[in-house]
């Protein structure tokens, strides 16, 4: 591991290490404080129309992003957002939309789902979804809790200079949002993406080499800071040689730091001789990577090649099959006209 | 005569195999669309059984920045409060392709009269809608009309795709969301044609596109 690599990876786990708090965060440099002190959430208005739409809340500040920002591979920016909300069940279903923005563009989107008053079968929950740590899902049984969610900015909610953070808060159905206010560890923060780091080995004493097929077993250790989700594996090769039947698993759903999962590629020999084959993840996880050189063995007869030689005899023997049926009908079926005409004749 | 029977069964299972699913119409123009790392088909399905056969109703909708299916039709509620069939969707949200499904939201269905159906689809596994960092929350979704729905004497016809956008983009531009019709190229134009006997389909390929904020 390259000193630059451990740099970026003691700036990811500062960045995004939830165990490290907000310290952490409020450590690294590009980052951007939208409030310095609890602000309250509060719905405006009446209730609009019968239509069951009532008016949005929205706490507005203006920001300073560092001049030549942009969201990209260079900093990613995120936006954390923490509020306490309030809620009690309407005799309606009621669905709480609190979201986060920056430039109108919605960064992170936070559901609150309060059933109707009496319904005893559903409880209160609240989910947020982002690329960072997929679907958040909290069941809630107090009246008072916190919301905390996170995800990246849009491509557009990054500019340089000033933007506009905005919070809003938005009530569909029935009238459960009581109050609220939004956290001062709310913060935006520009950083590397990564969350974890993951190593990927082979298990080269379980490496199985035929000739008809190519078994892969591969080893992902989690050397980040913080668990790694949605992790899809991959493999890169030479498809004049190789073809791949399965990876499995494909996909590892959540890989907490320090563990290490285990995944087994299986590939069909299609020529013999040199070939590599590079195994990897997912973008959205830093990884290393690894890279296999093998040489393949003359194929018993496994390859496509003798599979298309073997079928040809077949298939051959099928048409010269299906011509004399077709010649023994045409002859049979004159048999029997032909009299019949020379009846006719006479 | 002994082969008969066998002939008969082979017959009747290739035609069970490529049969259309009951209600299916076909499709000529079936695409899937790219956005950032996600795809999703321009067309929903009867069944979760990809086909272009077995299509449905053309993707006419995209509401994105701070959309989800179940705010998207909460908002709409006033104008589409009664539930209608449920479709199958399919999307890609990088990690592989998936089904969604849902029986969206109509106006209310009368007699010798048309409705308006729109049914939104997103991820079931993340809440209902999708993210990409270039559209934010987003969704997609399909109209249609129905005409004499219910127990109505006479035929029932539906289709009519461009005016059932049009009326969901409408009531959408209505409560405050920011709408451009036709803005969103779907690749799934259909100039007007009857499918069978009561689906006549009719939409430029272009979707509406609604921002929610």
């Amino acid at each position: 591991m390259t000193a630059g690599r451990v740099g970026l990876l003691a700036c990811a786990v500062l960045v995004w290490s939830p165990s490290t708090g907000t310290e952490a965060w409020a450590a690294h440099r590009a980052q951007v404080r939208p409030i310095a002190t609890t602000v309250p959430l509060v719905m405006d208005g009446t209730t609009g129309k019968d239509r069951g739409i009532h008016p949005a809340g929205t706490v507005v500040r203006h920001i300073t992003f560092p001049a030549h920002a942009h969201q990209g591979p260079a900093r990613w920016w995120v936006m954390r957002l923490v509020a306490r909300l309030s809620i009690r069940r309407a005799p309606k279903p009621s669905l709480i939309d609190l979201t986060g923005f920056t430039n109108g563009r919605a960064s992170i989107q936070v559901e609150i789902v309060v059933p109707a008053r009496g319904d005893t079968r559903h409880r209160v929950h609240w989910e947020a979804y982002g690329w960072l740590d997929g679907l958040v899902r909290r069941t809630v049984s107090r009246r008072s809790f916190v919301v905390d969610a996170r995800n990246y900015l849009q491509y557009g909610g990054v500019t340089p200079g000033r933007a506009r953070f905005s919070v809003q808060v938005e009530q569909f159905g029935g009238r459960a949002f009581r109050g609220g206010y939004l956290s001062a560890k709310t913060l935006i923060v520009g950083g590397y993406p990564t969350a974890a780091s993951m190593d990927t080995a082979l298990v080269r004493s379980q490496l199985r080499v035929d000739g008809r097929t190519v078994r892969v077993p591969l080893a992902f250790a989690n050397r980040g800071g913080r668990a790694a989700v949605a992790i899809k594996l991959k493999a890169s090769y030479d498809d004049q040689m190789l073809k791949l039947l399965h990876i499995s698993p494909r996909f590892i759903h959540r890989l907490p730091a320090g563990r290490t999962a285990r995944a087994v590629a299986t590939f069909r020999v299609l020529r013999p001789g040199r070939t590599s084959i590079r195994f990897g993840e997912s973008d959205a996880v830093r990884s290393s990577g690894t890279s296999l050189a093998l040489a393949l063995p003359r194929t018993d007869g496994g390859d496509s090649s003798g599979a298309l030689l073997g079928f040809l005899p077949a298939a051959l023997l099928f048409i010269a099959g299906g011509v004399a049926f077709a010649v023994s009908a045409h002859a049979s079926s004159r048999r029997l006209l032909v009299p019949r005409i020379g009846l006719r004749r006479r | 005569m002994r082969t008969i029977p066998l002939k008969v069964l082979l017959v009747a299972t290739f035609c069970l195999i490529l049969a259309p699913s009951a209600g299916a119409s076909t499709a000529y123009n079936l695409a899937a669309q790219r956005l950032d790392s996600d795809s999703f088909d321009n067309y929903d399905f009867v069944c979760d059984c990809v086909s272009s056969y077995n299509v449905d109703q053309p993707v006419t909708l995209f509401f994105a920045n701070n959309a989800s299916k179940d705010k998207v039709y909460s908002a709409l509620y006033g104008f589409f409060p009664y539930g209608g069939s449920t479709q199958s969707g399919r999307l890609d949200n990088g990690f592989g392709w998936f089904y969604a499904h849902t029986g969206g939201k109509k106006s209310q269905p009368s007699c010798n009269a048309f409705d308006t159906h729109y049914r939104i689809y997103g991820d079931p596994s993340h809440g209902d809608r999708m993210w990409s960092p270039s559209q934010g929350y987003y969704v997609i979704g399909t109209t249609h009309l129905d005409y004499n729905e219910g127990p109505c004497s006479g035929s029932s016809y539906y289709g009519w795709n461009e005016n059932a956008e049009s009326s969901v983009a409408t009531n959408s531009s209505a409560i405050g969301w920011s709408v451009w019709s036709n803005l969103w190229g779907m690749s799934n134009a259909n100039s007007g044609r009857w499918d069978g006997c009561c689906h006549y389909f009719n939409n430029d390929a272009n979707a509406a596109y609604i921002s929610v904020p």
